[in-house]
């Protein structure tokens, strides 16, 4: 007897969702770009990227909420009289919904253009720092400091405190220091957004190229996998058992480990054979073998297996290393910019900025301040006693 | 063996104890700006996170697993989260009155995961990978750290308040967040006091049936939390409410930085809990998304925090309105941890099924 | 020997007095030199800030002691002592020590709870220490009062909330920056009060002054005193843009700040916060720039509130205080009265007496068959070697317990043979009896 029941993600659904989604994205931009706005502003704009997250986010607890795919079908809903028009709503089908590819379309769009506007200057930061600056440009920092005294014995000690302090010293053509420290922060930042575009990719090429099915199968019986030539033998199912306790009453019992003796055959001949459990799959040729769940009819046990083949899986990956290594860096190493230069009177001008962490920064920056006007002090007092 | 499992419970008691003395050490050190109060309290606050820290040990050295397999151990790691992230922030901050807001919500939540104490167990087969811990351990990190978000932007609000003279609304946040607080609690004791009806299915699956009776105490309950939450709140609120209160707060752009640093800690931990966890699921069901309750609403909770620090980072808030976001995100937190597990049902609910 | 002190403070004498009667180092010393050569007085402090003059010190008779300094310090001042005498105030004995304990606390203050007066203490005592004017009494009297100088400060709060109105503001710029350093104030207009608190922020580590004045002489002037940078006046509006702290006391009969530059300012910094301090009557800055987001504005009926609310919170604190001042007190007449000379002398008769009784019996266990006789020879032998050796010591310590320094003989004398633990209970015995 075979048995076996897809009904996750219908492949010719899907394709057409994903092409009313573009349609949506394409009417709604055309419709901004009539009634006179610039889509260009618009689509790069903070605004438009925070609305986008806050709808998704409502979608998404909508679709908590709503019962969603098979479980539907369990659920009171379906007596309700406005059923079919929520269904083609997409309320029940909400995260594979046009509107929720949509958002995701536009959402996409948004980075992009976001990233394309911001890698210049990240870029620059990188290949360019702007280390030339003028007097005013330093005193007008977020933080700024004087230093009385000789300028250029100042300006020679603030290098090495600030060089002490792990800031790299880049000296300019017209006598101004540029001291900075995680240039490279706006380079992971725009890696982690683009990890996105990484990870949306995989996941596309998973939906078109892969498959994911359940199949339930009886002890002792066989089931094909669709759009394979592959079929798999359910050789027995076991499960254990372990009591839960309440104080020390057993008040019901629950699984502790269940698996299942597959053997794969592909064109009717024997290729593979392993007991699976929930997390040691069988893998054959790219297509995975999970043991998903199982229940139990008058005749015994039925194993549920989630079956699946995804091509795009190593992109999805590549996109998560970058994401976590984008956040990582991007946000625990901030981009610190302290400029040095010595002012007509013969003082030095101390001005720096930092993209994030402002009150720390100012810690670093006040304590750079103060061991530079320790040393100077103390070498000017070494230099009256030799006198 | 059961050696082992009474000097964790009773490390783990110590623990609570300490968090409970140090909350009123803190809650008096904030009030009376007794140093040595405040110092006292510092040390016993170490001391317990230690028993903490060894319990915790002992409780995966006894169960052969990382401790996070059931509600007990996953509070109690939360709790241990806010308390270690307390102690390092007071290392870098001058926050430690900070410790009468977030020692006490270390504290409830410690004695709360001592309510759903279990001992050692088996794991059941979803979670048997060595991917829990890493998951796990990560998403609570995360989650402590938007805890001590919440507590400093909870403390910002009131500091501005104060600065700005409207001290009615000083009182209205205390108000807020106690009865936020009694409501919490007060449904948490009638739930406890219901004693719904247990019921197994066949495969041993334990459910709670609450009849109309139960409902009627869960709402009791809850009206009683309500009105202690109210009083509480407005007493609190008054004696705060004076000029010379916002003296014992530390300065606005500390208690902004603190919690903007926090949820910038935080959320990098998000992101890698979230991917590990999808990486985990790839590993066990050959899936690494499912739409999933508790995915999704770690989803929500991500696009959450990504946006507070869009709005900082690239669109210049700070202050009262940050602060508030860190508030808010609390909430969608702890809904995320705990509200998608007793409500709406999905792979990851801590009851056995 | 008693502890005495005379003096004047802001209480008892008006101003002008007490400028007069003002002591510089110099004066103190000829002061201290003139009263140590008569008789009757054998240690001296003075004491002078601008709210007070005192003399402290020890005498065998207080009323002579009284008589001397009251009389040197007007001539000193060059005044009448009559009029002195009018403003003065004397206290002797544990009183004294009360006093000078609540002026270390800085009870007795015009500002309850200023730091300055103990380090003013501190100095005054380190001065006449090294004059070698102290001794026994007035060291271990300065020594405690410095101690409970420091027990006020760190056991109650005392010194913690600011009363004088610029100080009120500093205290709450700090609470919106807890560090001032790296930022910049503007200063409006001129005028005692702002100026003041210029300097306040300029000690607290901002970093950089704007100033700014409808008459541009004026503001380079004042540019020049705190080393700051002069701004146009017109421009204001752009400077606020840099400013986190302004400070306003221009005579401008209108508001000099509206709301809508406040909020074009606070666009141009990204919401970092503005600190607006205005102390012009009638007021430089709408009130409607506090509810601009992230701005704060205090006008001087608000400063003025909170330091009203704050020395009320120092009041509550003072009383506290007192009662460790009563304390202290106490445990210093505790350790004076040990130092009389004849229950010292008592005490060391009754241990020398105790000891023999000891060995006398030991001596009379060992011996067996000594007659009685015999044995009241041995007494009699051991009473003659105690009052020969109690003899000298008793007399030089009641001849020295008149002289300059005589407590140090008492002191050697209950250290060196232990007398201390136990004189106390049977001083406290001896009190509750009577």
């Amino acid at each position: 007897m075979i048995l076996s029941v897809s009904y996750y993600r219908n492949p010719d659904v899907y394709d057409i969702r994903w092409l009313l989604a573009a349609l949506d994205v394409s009417v709604f931009l055309s419709f901004y770009a009539v009634i006179g706005r610039r889509v260009g502003h618009f689509l790069v704009s903070m605004k438009l990227a925070l609305t986008l997250l806050f709808v998704l986010a409502i979608l998404s607890v909508i679709g908590t909420i709503l019962p969603q795919g098979e479980n539907v079908l369990d659920s009171g809903w379906v007596n309700n009289p406005l059923y079919d028009f929520y269904r083609h709503l997409g309320l029940f089908e909400m995260y594979h919904s046009r509107w929720y590819l949509a958002i995701l379309l536009l959402l996409t769009f948004n980075l992009v253009v976001c990233v394309y506007h911001r890698l210049p200057t990240a870029v620059k930061h990188v290949l360019r720092p702007r280390v030339d600056v003028k007097d005013i440009f330093v005193s007008s920092q977020p933080l700024s400091a004087t230093i009385e005294g000789n300028g250029e014995q100042a300006l020679g000690v603030a290098r090495e405190v600030l060089s002490s302090h792990h800031y790299r010293i880049l000296q300019g053509e017209t006598g101004s220091v540029l001291a900075e420290k995680g240039r490279f922060s706006g380079i992971f930042s725009l890696a982690f957004h683009l990890s996105f575009l990484i990870i949306g990719l995989g996941a596309i090429i998973i939906s078109f190229t892969g498959f994911d099915q359940r199949l339930q199968i009886p002890d002792g019986t066989t089931a094909a996998v669709k759009g394979t030539d592959l079929t798999v033998t359910n050789h027995g199912f076991t499960l254990s058992t372990e009591p839960v306790y309440e104080g020390d009453r057993i008040v019901g019992y629950r699984p502790s480990r269940y698996a299942s003796d597959l053997e794969v055959f592909e064109n009717g001949e024997s290729v593979a054979r392993k007991t699976i459990e929930v997390n040691d799959p069988l893998r054959y040729k790219g297509v995975n073998f999970h043991q998903a769940s199982y229940y139990r009819t008058s005749r015994g046990y039925v194993t549920v297996l989630s079956v699946n083949k995804a091509p795009g899986k190593s992109l999805v990956y590549i996109g998560f290393v970058a994401a976590m290594a984008g956040i990582v860096f991007g946000l625990y190493f901030p981009h610190r910019r302290i400029w040095l230069k010595v002012y007509e009177k013969g003082r030095l001008l101390m001005g720096g900025r930092t993209n994030r962490a402002k009150v720390t920064f100012q810690r670093d920056f006040d304590r750079a301040v103060a061991e530079v006007r320790m040393r100077l002090g103390q070498e000017a007092s070494a230099d009256g006693s030799t006198r | 063996m059961e050696a082992l499992v009474r000097t964790e419970e009773i490390l783990f008691i110590a623990a609570v104890i300490s968090y409970l003395v140090c909350s009123g050490l803190f809650i008096w050190y904030l009030i009376s700006r007794n140093q040595a109060a405040g110092r006292l309290g510092m040390v016993l606050l170490v001391m317990g996170w230690l028993a903490h820290t060894a319990a915790l040990a002992l409780r995966w050295q006894t169960s052969g697993h990382a401790p996070m397999a059931n509600l007990y151990a996953s509070l109690s790691l939360f709790g241990w989260g806010i308390v270690l992230f307390f102690l390092i922030t007071d290392r870098f901050y001058p926050v430690k009155v900070a410790g009468a807001m977030v020692v006490p919500v270390a504290f409830i939540i410690t004695s709360v995961a001592g309510v759903f104490y279990e001992g050692p167990q088996e794991l059941m087969p979803a979670l048997q990978s060595y991917w829990l811990w890493i998951h796990v351990t990560i998403a609570m990190l995360s989650y402590g750290l938007f805890a001590l978000a919440f507590g400093a932007g909870f403390i910002y609000i009131i500091q501005e308040y104060l600065l700005k003279k409207q001290y009615q609304n000083v009182i209205l946040g205390f108000v807020f967040l106690f009865v936020a607080l009694g409501l919490v609690i007060g449904l948490w004791l009638g739930s406890w006091w219901a004693e719904p009806a247990r019921v197994a299915d066949e495969l041993g699956r334990v459910d709670k049936i609450y009849a109309g009776e139960d409902i009627l105490k869960m709402v009791i309950g809850s009206i009683i939390g309500l009105a202690v939450g109210l009083i509480l709140g407005y007493a609190a609120g008054k004696g705060a409410a004076r000029p010379s209160f916002s003296k014992r707060l530390p300065s606005l752009d500390v208690l902004d930085e603190v919690s903007y640093r926090a949820v910038a800690f935080g959320f990098p931990m998000l992101t890698i809990g979230i991917i590990t966890g999808s990486i985990w699921a790839d590993q066990a069901w050959g899936s690494w998304w499912s739409w999933d309750p508790k995915e999704t609403w770690s989803l929500i909770t991500w696009l959450y925090y990504g946006a507070y620090l869009h709005t900082r980072l690239t669109m210049g808030w700070r202050g009262r309105h940050s602060a508030l976001l860190a508030v808010i995100g609390l909430v969608v937190v702890l809904f995320t941890y705990l509200g998608v597990n007793l409500l709406l049902p999905g792979l990851h609910s801590y009851t056995p099924t | 020997m008693h502890l005495a002190v005379l003096g004047i403070n802001h209480k008892s004498a008006p101003v002008e007095l007490r400028e007069k009667v003002s002591l510089n180092d110099e004066r103190c010393g000829s002061l201290s030199e003139h009263l140590l050569a008569e008789a009757p007085i054998t240690e001296v402090v003075p004491l002078s800030t601008c709210n007070r003059t005192e003399i402290y010190l020890v005498a065998s008779r207080p009323e002579a002691g009284r008589r001397e300094a009251l009389a040197s310090l007007a001539r000193t001042a060059g005044i009448d002592p009559a009029e002195l005498e009018a403003c003065a105030y004397f206290h002797e004995g544990e009183s004294a020590v009360y006093h000078l304990y609540r002026v270390a606390a800085s009870l007795d203050s015009l500002v309850v709870g200023e730091a300055q007066i103990l380090g003013q203490i501190k100095e005054a005592y380190h001065q006449a220490h090294a004059r070698e004017d102290t001794s026994v009494l007035l060291n271990r009297l300065f020594r405690n009062a410095i101690e409970v100088g420091k027990r006020v400060r760190t056991d109650t709060r005392i010194g913690e909330n600011p009363v004088s109105v610029s100080s009120v503001a500093v205290d709450l710029v700090k609470r919106v920056y807890d560090d001032l350093e790296g930022h910049t104030a503007l200063l409006l207009g001129a005028g005692k009060m702002s100026e003041l608190t210029a300097t306040h922020l300029i000690a607290n580590g901002i970093s950089s002054v704007l100033v700014s004045n409808r008459t541009l002489a004026r503001a380079r002037e004042m540019a020049a005193r705190f080393d700051g940078t002069p701004v146009p006046f017109e421009q204001l509006g752009d400077y606020l843009a840099l400013a986190d702290v302004v400070v306003c006391s221009t005579g401008a009969p209108h508001y000099v700040i509206r709301k809508g530059e406040v909020e074009r300012a606070m666009r141009r910094r990204h919401n970092k916060p503005i600190f607006f301090i205005d102390i012009a009557v009638p007021r430089d800055i709408d009130p409607g720039v506090n509810d601009v987001y992230n701005a704060f504005l205090y006008d001087i009926d608000d400063l003025n509130e909170v330091a009203a609310a704050n020395a009320a919170e120092r009041e509550k604190e003072a009383r506290k205080a007192e009662k460790i001042i009563q304390d202290e007190v106490k445990e210093f007449s505790r350790w004076v009265s040990s130092l009389e000379a004849v229950p010292t002398i008592t005490e060391l008769r009754r241990m020398a007496e105790e000891i023999k009784q000891g060995e006398l019996e030991k001596a009379r266990r060992k011996l067996d068959g000594l007659s009685d006789k015999e044995m009241q020879r041995v007494e009699a032998m051991a009473s003659a070697i105690v009052n020969k050796l109690m003899h000298a010591p008793t007399v030089e310590l009641k001849k020295a317990a008149d002289e300059r320094g005589g407590y140090m003989y008492v002191e050697s004398l209950r250290r060196l043979f232990g007398l201390n633990g136990r004189s106390r209970r049977e001083e406290d015995g001896r009190r509750s009896d009577g």
